[in-house]
């Protein structure tokens, strides 16, 4: 079979047609009565029987009921109807209005039923009686066939007037009897379905009792269990009393003691606010002296601010005037360069002369370089703090003295170890700078490194330091700094050398170049490389000044990428140790 | 972010009311709304689910830009208190409350507490309401009969955890010991008068004896503690008609079991006499179960052409299309697939969603 995936294509009403129709033909013709067992046998299941004993059984009656009529006004049919006993009895009813005496009751019956008289006669009997008559009920049609019945009693003629009415009444007489017949087998089936439903009663009842002796033996033993729960919830309602009665003493007792208690610390208590009373009087006195320094003091204080408003006038004069003498200073370097120049080039000048010239014109930019630090590179504590990375190293390496700084600045570094009882000395060839370390007492020596480490001999120094200085240099200087290096370092010195990190996408495309001075960005690769080649071993590389805040958030790869390219170690720096 | 208070009487697992509260209050979670779960008592195990007890409601709608929405399914003093009492945007979510009459004779509290919610809810449909929402247009049909205003009346399908059946791992224990060839009939829903059990079993009576004696009919439901007489009566009536080998009485289940009955049954039947909308026949649909079910209340509504939904309930009209599905692949492929189709027009998180925030999302 293929199966279509089109849904759409199902028409539900045809094929809900279609079931109907083969329901139709399957479905038994019986099934209505297949289904009317289930159905009847819900009541039961329902616990909604609907037992025999329940429902309402009406008397068993085989004549219509007989009320007499007020008006006294019967057809002799309407009496007829009844039958035996019934009968006697309506005909009292209607015709005397009362109920049979016993005697007549009993005569009337017997001779009915010995066929002696007929109904028309009994009835003609009791409404032609001085009784009757007194009553004056009137029973139509009676009269006649009361004559005639009186008649057909005369011997001889009544014979024959009784056959010629037989004769005549022979179809009346046959429509009686089928009336009669099938008015008996109505009676009996009424009398068969009464006998069975009174079977049922009598079954149902049966069963009752066969089950009577089993509930009675279960409620004896229910009424036995409940006397002795009885016995055992009585005992236990005494017990719980006394103890209940014993609890409530304790418990009062307890209550007293702890009045009694509360009250003596009630007692205290006053005491003690009295005593409190005082202190609170000596405190607002205090308070109240508090408020008079307060006041005083805001007093001084507005003082003080008056003088603050006259200090930063007078400050931001200064400023003015530090302005003005920088300008003049810009204006005097350039007067200086071209004199230098002019010096330089005059013909006039000794060779003596045309080198001072020249030393002091590599330190024109010096006062300049010294404000380029100022704005880009940080303040001095903040610096040292970053330094501070370094020293473990210098700890575990036992390092104590011939510290060599190259390059050192501002003297942070020197200043730091100085702090930490470690001796170390300086050399950088920017004058201001150098004259601003001897103003802290630091040993620093304004030269230029190379031919500072010229003038030092063979494994001298058990470390050599440089922040932020290889970048300066073109590459045989740089060569030519590690040569030097090596030879002064004694074997196992250590080199520290910080660079910015151009991994870090920013520093080599950007701030690597906010200092013009500098030469060009140095990978790790490369001063790892150079160091190794020229005789250092034990490299280790540290990536530092990551810009943790600025870090996009997120654990995606992409972000993670993005994050070490922007944001990584925007400087590094590699330790190593002479071979 | 305004505030969203979702509140309804009683919070237990594997129940339909529930299910909404817990889909309204995750859906409205995810579109940054603070919501919270509000009810006089819960009993929860499965689920991490925070519910928040009914008297800190008002610390918690304080403001007249907050919203109530109230999920009315039973008979609930505070609830229509706290509706009168609460002076902020409030919106009804009516299930429809079952007609007191089905319990008569089985559960007198039962009778009395639909009978309270059948009172209320007159109150509810003239409290003058910012929203009223239906589970179906039967559920709504009912309310503005009772006085809600029609312009105010939206049809909101329940939230169900249908998906979840999807990504649920089915016990394969209940799998390995159905799985034997017999045809598998299934009824979800639990052991209570209205839905109509005394004629799905006569229809399996019909089919089991007469189409197919290698069938089996799943009746999965809580069997519920104070419905004991109707649960006896039910097992009675199988018996008596020579059905309890075929019959089989699940009791409550877990969702994993849940999952094993829809992958076990070829049809779903039910002949339930009174649904507010009938989640069970989402479930089918969406696990491409063919249904063939009786045409009361919101059932022919839910089901649409999605399946055989008759108007009357002979016995033998349900055995015939069980066996005309059972024996025409074709056919039963179709139907499945025109309420795998329903399900995921209407029936989705998503597609529910999305007419929640038709209906209020202005109000929110």
């Amino acid at each position: 079979m293929t199966i279509q995936s089109d849904a759409t294509e199902l028409d539900v009403e045809q094929l809900m047609l279609r079931i109907r129709e083969s329901a139709e033909k399957r479905k038994p013709a019986d099934s209505h009565s297949r289904f009317q067992p289930w159905a009847r046998a819900y009541p039961r299941l329902l616990g909604r029987s609907q037992s025999h004993l329940e429902t309402d059984i009406p008397d068993l009656k085989l004549s219509p009921d007989f009320k007499p009529n007020k008006d006294n006004h019967y057809h002799v049919n309407d009496l007829l109807r009844f039958h035996d006993t019934h009968f006697v009895r309506n005909a009292y009813q209607a015709i005397l209005k009362r109920d049979p005496d016993d005697q007549g009751f009993k005569g009337y019956l017997e001779r009915l039923r010995s066929g002696d008289r007929n109904k028309i006669d009994i009835l003609a009997s009791l409404r032609f009686s001085a009784e009757g008559r007194q009553r004056k009920v009137r029973v139509d049609g009676l009269g006649l066939r009361a004559t005639v019945r009186l008649i057909s009693r005369v011997p001889f003629l009544g014979y024959f007037l009784q056959l010629l009415i037989g004769v005549l009444r022979i179809p009346a007489s046959t429509r009686e009897r089928r009336r009669f017949e099938s008015y008996s087998l109505v009676r009996a089936q009424e009398l068969a379905d009464h006998l069975n439903r009174m079977v049922g009663i009598m079954r149902e009842l049966r069963h009752l009792v066969s089950e009577l002796p089993n509930r009675i033996a279960e409620q004896q033993e229910l009424t036995s269990l409940l006397d002795q729960r009885q016995q055992e919830l009585t005992a236990l309602l005494d017990q719980r009393q006394r103890q209940l009665t014993a609890l409530v003493t304790q418990q009062r007792q307890q209550l007293t003691e702890l009045l009694e208690e509360q009250q003596q610390k009630l007692g205290l208590q006053e005491d003690k606010l009295l005593v409190h009373g005082d202190s609170l009087a000596e405190l607002s006195e205090s308070v109240r002296a508090q408020r008079m320094l307060g006041e005083d003091l805001n007093t001084r204080l507005l003082d003080d601010k008056q003088d603050l408003t006259a200090h930063s006038a007078e400050i931001h004069r200064l400023a003015q005037a530090v302005e003005h003498v920088r300008t003049q200073v810009t204006i005097q370097q350039a007067r200086t360069t071209s004199l230098i120049k002019a010096i330089d080039q005059s013909p006039m000048a000794t060779p003596q002369q045309s080198d001072t010239v020249r030393k002091e014109d590599s330190h024109m930019l010096d006062a300049l370089y010294v404000s380029l630090e100022d704005h880009f590179r940080g303040d001095r504590s903040e610096i040292k703090k970053r330094l501070e990375v370094y020293l473990p190293y210098f700890e575990e390496a036992g390092i104590t003295a011939d510290i060599l700084d190259v390059g050192c600045g501002r003297g942070e570094w020197i200043e730091l170890l100085r702090e930490k009882g470690v001796h170390a000395r300086g050399v950088d060839a920017n004058r201001s700078m150098v004259e601003q370390c001897q103003a802290s007492g630091l040993k620093v020596t304004c030269e230029n490194a190379i031919d500072h480490f010229r003038s030092l001999p063979d494994s001298a120094l058990n470390a050599v330091t440089s922040f932020h200085v290889i970048e300066h240099l073109g590459f045989k200087q740089l060569v030519e700094l590690i040569d030097e290096i090596v030879r002064t370092l004694r074997p196992g010195g250590l080199l520290v050398l910080e660079t910015p990190n151009p991994e870090n996408i920013i520093v080599g495309s950007c701030n690597f170049y906010f200092d013009p001075t500098h030469c060009h960005p140095l990978p790790i690769q490369t001063t790892s490389f150079l160091l190794e080649a020229k005789g250092f071993s034990d490299l280790k590389v540290i990536g530092l000044h990551t810009l943790e805040s600025s870090r996009i958030q997120g654990k995606s790869e992409l972000i993670n990428r993005f994050n070490e390219f922007f944001y990584g170690p925007m400087d590094y720096a590699v330790l190593a140790r002479r071979n | 972010m305004s505030r969203v208070a979702v509140l309804t009487p009683h919070v237990t697992q594997h129940d339909a009311v529930c299910n909404d509260v817990f889909g309204m209050y995750e859906s409205l979670t995810r579109r940054g709304f603070d919501a919270r779960v509000y009810a006089a008592d819960w009993n929860l195990s499965e689920t991490e689910l925070k519910v928040w007890p009914v008297s800190r409601i008002k610390n918690f709608l304080q403001s007249p830009n907050d919203t109530l929405i109230y999920h009315h399914s039973m008979g609930w003093e505070t609830g229509c208190d706290l509706l009168a009492a609460l002076n902020c945007t409030r919106i009804i979510k009516y299930h429809n409350v079952t007609p007191p009459n089905f319990f008569s004779g089985w559960s007198e509290e039962y009778e009395s507490v639909c009978r309270a919610g059948r009172e209320q809810l007159r109150a509810i449909a003239t409290s003058e309401c910012d929203a009223y929402l239906s589970a179906s247009q039967y559920n709504m049909s009912e309310l503005v009969a009772e006085g809600a205003p029609e312009s105010k009346s939206f049809v909101v399908p329940p939230f169900n955890r249908t998906d979840h059946l999807f990504t649920k791992e089915p016990d394969f224990e209940i799998i390995d010991r159905y799985r034997d060839g017999q045809t598998n009939l299934l009824m979800v829903g639990s052991l209570v008068p209205n839905k109509g059990h005394v004629a799905l079993l006569e229809a399996f009576a019909a089919y089991h004896h007469e189409y197919k004696p290698d069938s089996r009919l799943f009746l999965v439901g809580k069997e519920k503690a104070n419905l004991t007489k109707y649960t006896s009566f039910l097992h009675e009536l199988t018996a008596y008609l020579g059905l309890q080998a075929s019959v089989i009485y699940t009791g409550e289940v877990s969702e994993s079991e849940l999952k094993s009955y829809y992958l076990l049954s070829d049809i779903f039947v039910t002949t339930s006499e009174h649904e507010g909308f009938c989640v069970p026949l989402v479930e089918a649909m969406a696990m491409k179960v063919p249904i063939v079910a009786f045409s009361s209340s919101a059932i022919p509504e839910t089901i649409s052409k999605a399946g055989l939904v008759w108007d009357e309930r002979d016995p033998y009209l349900f055995a015939e299309s069980i066996d005309t599905l059972i024996n025409d692949e074709s056919i039963r492929t179709r139907m499945s697939l025109l309420g795998k189709q329903r399900y995921e027009e209407l029936f989705t998180a998503d597609k529910i969603e999305r007419q929640l925030l038709n209906a209020v999302g202005e109000l929110l």
